[in-house]
């Protein structure tokens, strides 16, 4: 998990020293999620993209001028929730549906910027430490939208057996990551 | 990925209800739909990011970037030479050019010896042919309005034509000939009795600083004579060819009087010439030479008219040189 103290030196790496490295680590931390993000605002994931990779072409032009006030976090998710209000505000044709879904200008609760990114990868390392079984059960059913009658013909067990691995693996989610769920 | 957040969220609301119906409303098991909800949407939300292809976003961001670091390299880099060439250029415009237009220019002075013709070619182009016993000082390069050289005997000149720069010819009489662009013959000898300016091409101004400050301008065949004895300036007509005939190697004279003819050949065959006679002085001839020696010339003279002549031979001085040799013309 990244704390902020890292992602400021991170960011300073970028700003004084021009570093490309730190840079690409800082994208490939945070474009998924930030693409995820902007697609609460507009439903096209390529525009999302778009404009999150726009964000980051701009962080990087800027870097000497950019002034981090609360925190890097804060500014990556306002510049892009920013974009997507430019984005909204531009297609004029969809009017009416920017103004029902334009992003309100009011800051995230701090518990939303903290999870940006961070609770979907504490999700997937708790995966990551299911039981074998388990985990494929879970991926099945969650990520491939299989049933669990099409989960227990693939995995070759019965769909009780199938349900039990839901069940367990549900468990041990919560468990580790009851700190963070509502 | 067929994924439809729809779908799914029936999905899970489905899944809930199914719970809801399963279990009793206790505040525990709330809690744990919650948290169950709290897992799908997680899930939800990390498929989703799982399927964005971040490496190859980072290509082309990277791409971008790299663009933009080549322009502001670009651009970075004529602004360094256009600093670079601006600061040569101000150091030659305002160091290193007054540097070499202040800087003292050497001179050359070419004299011509006695009986030789010296033609010599200046830096601007210009051509001039040196008289016997003449001499020429000029810079060995012209800088500024003007083109200057000093002249102490005969020349004749054929100046380049530049409009922008000024050719001047200055003479011990403070005889200031100036011309853009012409031909013209200046004969200022210091030990002559007067200077001629004759004009063959062109036009020049002559300006004479005497105690009277005259200039003149002459047109093509006329010639300036300043009278040393009376400082007067007169302008006549003439036969250019006459006065010019010197640089082709040939002596002309037009009903010329012996004094002056005597003065011309001491000059070219560097000897001395005394005339016993006063009279001898307002003899006069019509002749033209191009080859003979001093002897064959005085032989000619002689057998026009009643006179006779001896020259000395040259005699070894003190100092291990010779002196001129001497030719006394006296009446018959």
């Amino acid at each position: 998990m990244k704390d902020n103290a890292f992602l400021h030196n991170l960011f300073r790496r970028i700003a004084f020293n021009d570093d490309h490295e730190a840079f690409k680590e800082l994208f490939f931390d945070f474009y998924p999620s930030l693409c995820v993000f902007a697609q609460r605002y507009i439903s096209s994931a390529e525009v999302c993209e778009d404009i999150v990779q726009e964000t980051f072409y701009n962080l990087w032009k800027n870097r000497k001028k950019i002034k981090v006030t609360s925190s890097f976090r804060n500014l990556l998710i306002t510049s892009v929730k920013n974009s997507c209000a430019d984005y909204l505000r531009k297609q004029s044709v969809r009017k009416v549906h920017a103004e029902r879904e334009a992003p309100h200008e009011e800051m995230d609760t701090p518990e939303e910027i903290y999870t940006i990114g961070e609770l979907e990868k504490m999700l997937h390392e708790a995966l990551e430490r299911l039981p074998p079984n388990v985990q494929k059960a879970f991926k099945l059913s969650r990520c491939e939208n299989m049933t669990y009658n099409q989960i227990a013909e693939e995995m070759g067990v019965s769909p009780k057996t199938v349900e039990a691995y839901i069940s367990k693996a549900l468990n041990m989610l919560r468990t580790n990551l009851k700190d963070y769920l509502p | 990925m067929g994924y439809s957040p729809s779908r799914t969220s029936s999905l899970c609301n489905q899944n809930i209800s199914e719970k809801v119906q399963r279990a009793p409303k206790s505040g525990s098991n709330m809690k744990n739909l919650r948290q169950v909800n709290g897992i799908y949407e997680l899930t939800e939300t990390l498929t989703k990011q799982q399927s964005i292809d971040t490496a190859k976003a980072w290509n082309k961001v990277s791409r971008k970037i790299a663009y933009l670091s080549f322009r502001k390299r670009a651009w970075n880099f004529s602004c360094r030479a256009a600093v670079i060439l601006l600061i040569l250029g101000l150091l030659y415009q305002f160091i290193i050019q007054p540097m070499l237009d202040t800087a003292p220019i050497e001179s050359i002075t070419l004299s011509s010896a006695p009986g030789i013709v010296t033609k010599v070619i200046l830096p601007d182009g210009s051509e001039v042919w040196l008289n016997s016993q003449s001499e020429l000082t000029y810079p060995i390069r012209f800088t500024g309005k003007e083109r200057r050289v000093e002249l102490s005997g005969e020349a004749y000149f054929k100046v380049i034509a530049d409009q922008q720069n000024r050719f001047n010819v200055a003479t011990s009489d403070n005889i200031t000939v100036s011309a853009y662009g012409t031909e013209f013959n200046v004969s200022a000898y210091p030990n002559a009795s007067e200077c001629q300016v004759t004009l063959t091409e062109g036009n020049v101004n002559v300006a004479v600083e005497a105690e009277r400050p005259v200039t003149k301008e002459l047109s093509v065949g006329q010639k300036l004579v300043l009278s040393r004895l009376t400082g007067q300036v007169n302008v006549v007509e003439t036969d250019t060819y006459v006065d010019t005939a010197w640089k082709d190697g040939k002596m002309v004279f037009r009903r010329e009087n012996l004094e002056t003819i005597v003065y011309k050949l001491s000059r070219k065959f560097g000897v001395t010439i005394y005339l016993e006679d006063d009279v001898l002085k307002e003899y006069e001839y019509t002749a033209t030479f191009t080859n003979e020696t001093l002897e064959d010339i005085l032989e000619l003279l002689k057998r026009s008219a009643p006179i006779t002549y001896s020259i000395s031979d040259r005699e070894q001085l003190g100092n291990d040189t010779f002196s001129r040799r001497v030719v006394t013309i006296c009446t018959r």
